[in-house]
Order: structure tokens, then C-alpha cells, then sequence
């Protein structure tokens, strides 16, 4: 065919590429979102890529700075230098930057960066804090000795979550308590006594509570209506709570032995029973290190007087030599009539047990026990000794409904003889299994 | 498992130790099952609101009749001799035999 049509040569023209106008598009349409979406996602950010967005344009200038979130970490604060002193620059500089740009209501900050030491500049910036709302502070030192928090701090009374690492805790006498806290986390810090009573008392909305590792007071004496979570590790004298009728989460952890020279007293209410009468609540426990033996110091009763109806899950470090702890734990396990999970942590003993102290729990003490609700077992830290295997023939005799009993010994020695004993004793429920964990 | 090898000490309210034997403590009743449940050499055991001087004469007595349990005649001429004290000390031997579960002292105090 001679002569083709013009329009034919047209279609050879490449059609323009479309991908740099979509992209136009896409950063029109983020950057018109409207404003509390941009602050959702700008605190979806570490602070670092927040504050870097001012870079983007002159529309995302100052879009950061109404964050009402700030934290300063490892991942918001990049310091490359070791040196403590280029480190507490770089940071004093970041801090009381963002601070200065920042615009609107901060409701949380947190200061916790791994090098960092507990500087003055930390006093100005509670102070800066203590003239706002700010709902949650958290302050952890990382480094060096317990820093002395300022008086400002107290100031802060629209506090509703307070969590603090490595300080002083030394409010002043007009302190009048946090009255919206909600939530107390103190670890590794120094109070007086009665400043730690105190502080509990006067904040009456006080609803979870951990203490870990703490000095310059030993009596817990815990006085919270609203309490229901309290998680405690440390070296104390004697706990107390008074008013905590809804604790339902408890885990305390005793560090130091309470050793084995105790005096009675004839006619004093024991320490175990003492104990779950204050909690009628409580409906997971974990009672860790030397807390059962210290529970057990007194004479312990055959069953507590009132039993832990609420009881679901019980974790229980214990000494199975230590026939106080063993009869602890049998007390306890009679009073929990629904309890559903049970977990018990083989303690080994720090000195031999002298041969006056190896007496062997009876039949009769065993007596009684129903674990009618039972359905989980975990034992962990056994080495296989008559004590701890008697107390697992009880716990299988006494479980009707036992789904399931995990045992994990703490060495591969005497363990082929273990599963052989394990294998014999009898189940009250036919649909137990047993699993053997290698250590 | 040999018993004796236990020291159990009892101290009064204002502070004073006794040291008796477990031969004692079956006379009390409320101090024999701390005494079986704790298993340590020494145990000590505090009586609040008897004083020394009430609880020495109350563990004389656990001791005679622990030693003349079968000599009827004896333990009488004793109990006799034991109630004939005033009024005060009378009350106070009553009040820490109900405290310490002593079933015949108990007895023997209120038939006075």
C-alpha cells in the first residue's frame, strides 16, 4: 500500500511518564490531613525522625512541635562519643531545644538515655514541667549515683503515671501527695520510711504500685483504697497493707534470707494469716525469693481462716527441704478452693540443712487438700529428692480436672530416674498429661 | 531422731528467759504444737502479759508434775501448798494457766 497515515507516525511519540505527578499528589494529600492525624502520626515517630520532619517544607516547619509526647532515649538522642561530657552536652542541647520550639501542652515526657548521668539541666526541665499538665513522667538514670529530684517535681499535680530509676526521693514537708496518680513505678531509689508512707497515703487514686530494689526503708506499710496490681522485689522487714480490699495482682519478692532463729509469739496472729486477710481480693500471687519462708516464721495453721475464694493463679518460689515453707504452701493450697494455675520454684538450700531440721512432712499434713479447680501445673528447679516427688504424688492424687503438669528439673542428673517415679504415681485425672522438660 | 537434742525457751512479758524441757511443754497445750511444727535447735517463745515471776512458779509446777506424775500423794501435798498465796498471784497463776492451756492448773485455780 503507498502512503500510510499521518496519525499513524503520532503514536511513536512516548507518552509522558505519570510517576512524578502522583507523587506531587501524595504529598499534597499527607500534607493537608488535618491536624490531629498529623500529631497521631508524628507520635507514632521516635522523637528524632519527629523533629526531622521541620525539614520537609515549609509547611512541616512546626508541625512537631505541638507533640504532647516527649522522649528522649538511645533511639531519640544519637550520640556516637563515649565521653560523658560531649554526651551531657549534645543532650542538654537537644532537650532544652525541643523544649524551647515546642508549642502546646506536653502530657508525657520521658528522659532515659542509657549514658546519660543525672545532670543539673534534669531541674530545669521539671521545672519547665512542673508550670504544665504533664500527665506521665519518666525519669531513668542510667548512670552514676541516685539523683536528687527537685522540689518542682512535686509541683506536678496532674500526674497520673510517675516512674523513676536511680533518684532521691525527698519531697518537701508541704508535700500533699499526687492526687490523680494512677499508676507508681519506683526502682532502684532512696526514700525515708515515712516518706514512703506518705507518699502512698496522700495518693488516695493509687492503682498499680512496683517497688524494686529500694533503700532507707524496710516496714511496707501499704495503705491504698484503690489499689489493684502491687509488684515489689527488695530487702524489707515486715509488709503491711491496710485498706487494699481490691488488690487482685500481687507479686512480692523477698531478697534477703530471714534466716532460721525466730522468736515466737504466743498468741500474735501469724504472718501468713495476717497476710491474705488484708487481701480478700486477690486473684493472681507470686510469692518469690525468701517470701514464703518469711510467711511461714510463725506457727502456720493447718487451713487461713477465711479462704481465698477469688484465688485463680498462685506461683510460689519454696524450699521443699524447709518443712515451714512446705507447710506454707499446703495452707495456702486448702484455702484456694478455684485456684486454676499452679506453679511452684524449686529454691535450693544455701547452707545443708542441719539433721535436726530434716523432718519430712506426714500423711496427715497432707490431708484435706482438694484441688478441685486445678488444671495447670508447673514445676521447675527440682532435683528429684523423696520431699519434692512426695509433693508431686500429692499434687496429681488431689487434682480431678489436672489438664496438665510440666516438670523441669535443674540438672540432667537423676533425671532418667525422676521420670521413672513421676511415671508411677497416680492421677485423679484421667486426662492429665506430664511433660518432662530437659533442663 | 533424739528430741532432747531441742532447747525451748520461754520468755515472760517483762523480758525474763526460761529454758525448759519438752517433758514441760506437753503439760501446755498451746505451746506443744509450735514445738512440733518448728523443727530448729532453739525455739523461743514470747507469753505476753505473764511476768517472770508468775511464769517460773507456773513452770515448777509443770515440772512436779511432770516428774511425780504417778505419786498421787505428792503432787496433792503440792498443789496445796502451791494455791496457798494471795489473792493477786492467785489471779495471775489462773490467768497464764488459760493462757498456756494448762487443763489441771486451770482446774486446780478455780476450785480455789
Amino acid at each position: 500500500m503507498i502512503g500510510r497515515k499521518p496519525t499513524a507516525r503520532k503514536k511513536k511519540h512516548r507518552e509522558q511518564p505519570k510517576v512524578p505527578c502522583q507523587m506531587e499528589t501524595e504529598v499534597d494529600i499527607i500534607s493537608n490531613l488535618p491536624g490531629h492525624i498529623i500529631d497521631k502520626v508524628l507520635s507514632l515517630l521516635t522523637l528524632r525522625d519527629a523533629v526531622r520532619t521541620s525539614i520537609l517544607s515549609s509547611k512541616w516547619r512546626y508541625k512537631w512541635v505541638n507533640l504532647t509526647s516527649l522522649v528522649f532515649d538511645n533511639q531519640s538522642v544519637l550520640v556516637s562519643s563515649q565521653d560523658p561530657t560531649v554526651i551531657k552536652n549534645k543532650m542538654v542541647k537537644i532537650v532544652d531545644h525541643v523544649l524551647l520550639l515546642h508549642n502546646g501542652v506536653i502530657h508525657k515526657f520521658k528522659l532515659s538515655h542509657r549514658d546519660l548521668q543525672g545532670v543539673c539541666d534534669i531541674d530545669r526541665w521539671i521545672l519547665h514541667l512542673s508550670r504544665g499538665v504533664v500527665k506521665e513522667f519518666i525519669l531513668e538514670i542510667w548512670k552514676g549515683q541516685r539523683y536528687k529530684l527537685p522540689s518542682s517535681l512535686y509541683l506536678c499535680d496532674k500526674l497520673s503515671h510517675l516512674e523513676l530509676f536511680n533518684c532521691l526521693v525527698k519531697p518537701p514537708s508541704a508535700f500533699n501527695g499526687f492526687k490523680i496518680l494512677t499508676s507508681l513505678d519506683l526502682q532502684h531509689i532512696t526514700m525515708d520510711q515515712d516518706v514512703f508512707e506518705d507518699l502512698i497515703y496522700k495518693c488516695p487514686l493509687l492503682e498499680r504500685l512496683t517497688l524494686m530494689n529500694f533503700e532507707g526503708f524496710a516496714h511496707l506499710k501499704i495503705h491504698a483504697p484503690k489499689l489493684t496490681f502491687f509488684d515489689i522485689g527488695g530487702v524489707f522487714e515486715d509488709v503491711n497493707f491496710e485498706n487494699t480490699f481490691h488488690l487482685s495482682t500481687v507479686s512480692i519478692g523477698l531478697y534477703v534470707n530471714v534466716g532460721n532463729d525466730h522468736e515466737l509469739c504466743l498468741g500474735t496472729t501469724s504472718k501468713l494469716v495476717k497476710f491474705f486477710s488484708s487481701l480478700p481480693s486477690i486473684q493472681r500471687l507470686e510469692v518469690q525469693s525468701f517470701f514464703l519462708k518469711f510467711l511461714a516464721v510463725d506457727m502456720v495453721p493447718r487451713r487461713l481462716p477465711i479462704p481465698c475464694m477469688e484465688l485463680n493463679y498462685l506461683s510460689l518460689r519454696i524450699n521443699f527441704n524447709d518443712m515451714d515453707e512446705c507447710l506454707a504452701a499446703l495452707c495456702i493450697l486448702r484455702s484456694s478452693p478455684n485456684l486454676l494455675e499452679l506453679e511452684m520454684l524449686a529454691r535450693p538450700d544455701e547452707q545443708p540443712v542441719p539433721r535436726a531440721a530434716l523432718k519430712n512432712l506426714m500423711e496427715e499434713d497432707y490431708q484435706s487438700c482438694f484441688l478441685n479447680q486445678l488444671r495447670f501445673i508447673k514445676i521447675a528447679g527440682i532435683f528429684g529428692v523423696p520431699r519434692e516427688l512426695n509433693f508431686i504424688n500429692f499434687l496429681l492424687a488431689n487434682s480431678p480436672i489436672l489438664e496438665r503438669m510440666t516438670v523441669k528439673p535443674a540438672s540432667q542428673d537423676g533425671g532418667w530416674d525422676m521420670v521413672k517415679e513421676l511415671l508411677r504415681f497416680r492421677r485423679a485425672s484421667v486426662h492429665a498429661e506430664i511433660i518432662y522438660l530437659d533442663p | 531422731m533424739s528430741k532432747s537434742s531441742k532447747t525451748i525457751v520461754l520468755k515472760s512479758s517483762d523480758g525474763q528467759s526460761f529454758e525448759i524441757e519438752e517433758a514441760v511443754v506437753q503439760l501446755m497445750e498451746n505451746i506443744k504444737p509450735m514445738i512440733q511444727q518448728k523443727v530448729v535447735k532453739t525455739t523461743i517463745i514470747t507469753i505476753p502479759n505473764v511476768t517472770g515471776n508468775i511464769l517460773s512458779k507456773i513452770i515448777d509446777y509443770c515440772r512436779k508434775h511432770v516428774s511425780h506424775k504417778e505419786d498421787e500423794d505428792a503432787l496433792i501435798e503440792f498443789d496445796t501448798e502451791f494455791v496457798n498465796v494471795d489473792e493477786a498471784t492467785l489471779i495471775s497463776l489462773a490467768d497464764a494457766a488459760r493462757v498456756l492451756e494448762i487443763k489441771c492448773l486451770s482446774a486446780l485455780c478455780t476450785l480455789v
